[in-house]
């Protein structure tokens, strides 16, 4: 690829430029390839669904485009309010600022720190963004309610929860912020059909206020309530003139090896 | 944190190192901190970590590099470019030091509220009601119960000298909080608890910290951006979950790998 930065369409959010994933671990002297020279584009308004058999990399893309694996090769570019950020190149400090204002990551798993109240969990990332307490705190409300937590839990940790109310929690933050680029990775997964329902409503909605997600979902017929357009990680070679390779059949070093809190 | 924006440098580090007699404890560190941010900074016993922070935090002269910090008014000083009467100073007014051993941060010998006004009082402060206002203040803040306040030190639990300590830390404002093992020594239940108390202060009071552990949980929890050490020198930064999930350097994957997992 040539070293030209095109910037980004007005109206796309994401572009991903011959991206590549190989990870490498150090002791054992190995190398695995995970994804191969991956291009794609996300318009405000859609929804991709990353599509392909277990192991082709769909979440180690989702994760390369949070900076959670960091990309050696390719670009990886990203539209805030103060111009284009190139996830590949940027420093700690511009990734940290980007997952402030702009990329919210979803994924099914709430890792929260102990003694932290759902409705706290919730406000957080509005206020790290910057937005007046009162409004903060009126956001986070309606989100809970929103996605079916009874008031009466709202001061209680979530640690506290079952496995449902947990995913709808780590919903309502995910979308409280109202990040212009959503990452989710299998949000509805064990949810049963009503809850499921109060999440994909929450997606159209974000999708109506122009914000672009992509999405991995364990089963294609919720996909197919919110997806715009499936994106099959084998097939972008063929359509992206570039290739997907699928060496990985596990999953990659390192990861979730710690079950520690992440927010 | 609470604009939203992280602010500016605070706390620039050039090229520190620290030779004791043939040990080179720090080696050509460079680091930077910006307002509303935590650094974390890993790495094992002896990698040089709690020597690093001594050096930040105007207690140990190294013997090579800058120490940069910016004052309020918005000048910057090289804390060991200056005189001693205005290092003095500076760190006193400026920059919070949250020692491992609590009988390094604390005077034992006067009560947890005088701990904790002592360093205002060593600033000129004499107004004792308005003292003793602030006392009581920062004892709730810390969730230490008031009957406590005209105790000793000595009879506090370690989760409770933790605390004291990082309010007489925190009593003058500082521009950083330096922390070295915050949750050393403490119950998994007194850690979690401290933990999220730290995460609001870090909120609430817009300063930048750094946070020394070799508990890679607690970094991730508390920092965004983590700092990794061995035998002195950095070999790897970035972001917490980057490093942590998809570190690149082999010692860190070696760290990273031998961390228990719950």
């Amino acid at each position: 690829m040539d070293g030209r930065r095109v910037p980004l369409d007005p109206d796309e959010v994401l572009r991903l430029r011959n991206v590549s994933k190989t990870f490498t671990l150090h002791e054992r002297d190995v190398s695995r390839s995970v994804l191969a020279d991956i291009s794609l584009s996300v318009r405000a308004g859609e929804c991709i669904h990353l599509d392909g058999p277990s192991g082709v990399g769909k979440s180690t893309l989702m994760r390369m485009i949070y900076g959670t694996y960091k990309t050696l090769t390719g670009e990886i570019l990203v539209r805030t309010e103060n111009g284009d950020v190139d996830v590949v190149t940027a420093d700690p400090w511009t990734l940290i600022e980007l997952r402030r204002s702009t990329v919210g990551y979803v994924s099914q798993f709430l890792r929260v720190l102990p003694r932290v109240s759902a409705f706290d969990v919730v406000l957080y990332p509005l206020l790290v963004r910057g937005i007046d307490r009162d409004k903060a705190r009126a956001t986070a409300a309606s989100m809970l309610s929103r996605l079916g937590i009874a008031e009466r839990l709202w001061d209680l940790s979530p640690l506290t929860f079952s496995g449902g109310e947990q995913q709808r929690v780590n919903i309502a933050r995910g979308f409280a912020a109202d990040h212009k680029l959503l990452l989710l990775d299998e949000p509805t997964a064990s949810l049963d059909a009503a809850n499921r329902n109060l999440v994909l409503e929450v997606i159209r909605d974000a999708l109506r206020r122009g914000a672009a997600v992509v999405a991995i979902f364990h089963d294609r017929d919720v996909a197919d309530q919110v997806v715009t357009r499936q994106v099959s990680l084998e097939s972008v070679s063929v359509e992206n003139v570039s290739t997907a390779s699928a060496a990985l059949a596990n999953s990659p070093p390192a990861a979730e090896s710690l079950a520690a809190a992440s927010y | 944190m609470t604009n939203g924006r992280l602010g500016s440098v605070v706390l620039e580090a050039r090229g520190v190192s620290m030779q004791f007699a043939g040990l080179r404890a720090c080696d050509d560190v460079t680091l930077s901190i910006r307002t509303g941010e935590v650094l974390g900074i890993v790495g094992e016993s002896g990698s040089g970590k709690s020597t690093l922070l001594r050096c930040l935090g105007g207690i140990l002269q190294p013997t090579a590099g800058t120490v940069h910090l910016r004052l309020a008014e918005g000048a910057h000083r090289d804390l060991w470019a200056v005189d001693e009467a205005t290092r003095v100073q500076i760190t006193r007014t400026s920059i919070g030091l949250v020692h491992q051993n609590p009988r390094d941060g604390l005077m034992m010998d006067i009560t947890a509220g005088g701990n904790i006004v002592e360093p205002l009082m060593a600033a000129g402060a004499r107004n004792y009601a308005a003292l003793r206002a602030t006392a009581v203040d920062w004892m709730r803040r810390m969730e230490l119960s008031l009957d406590h306040i005209d105790r000793f030190p000595a009879d506090f639990s370690g989760g409770m000298q933790k605390r004291l300590q990082i309010a007489r830390c925190l009593v003058t404002g500082p521009r950083i909080l330096l922390m070295d093992e915050p949750t050393g020594g403490l119950d998994v239940s007194v850690q979690a608890r401290l933990l999220d108390l730290l995460r609001h202060l870090v909120k609430e009071l817009a300063m930048a910290v750094i946070v020394v552990t070799h508990d890679l949980a607690v970094a991730r929890m508390l920092a965004e951006r983590l700092l990794v050490m061995r035998a002195g020198q950095v070999v790897e930064a970035g972001l917490a979950d980057q490093l942590l999930e998809d570190p690149q350097h082999q010692y860190t994957q070696m760290l990273v790998s031998a961390a228990l997992r719950l």
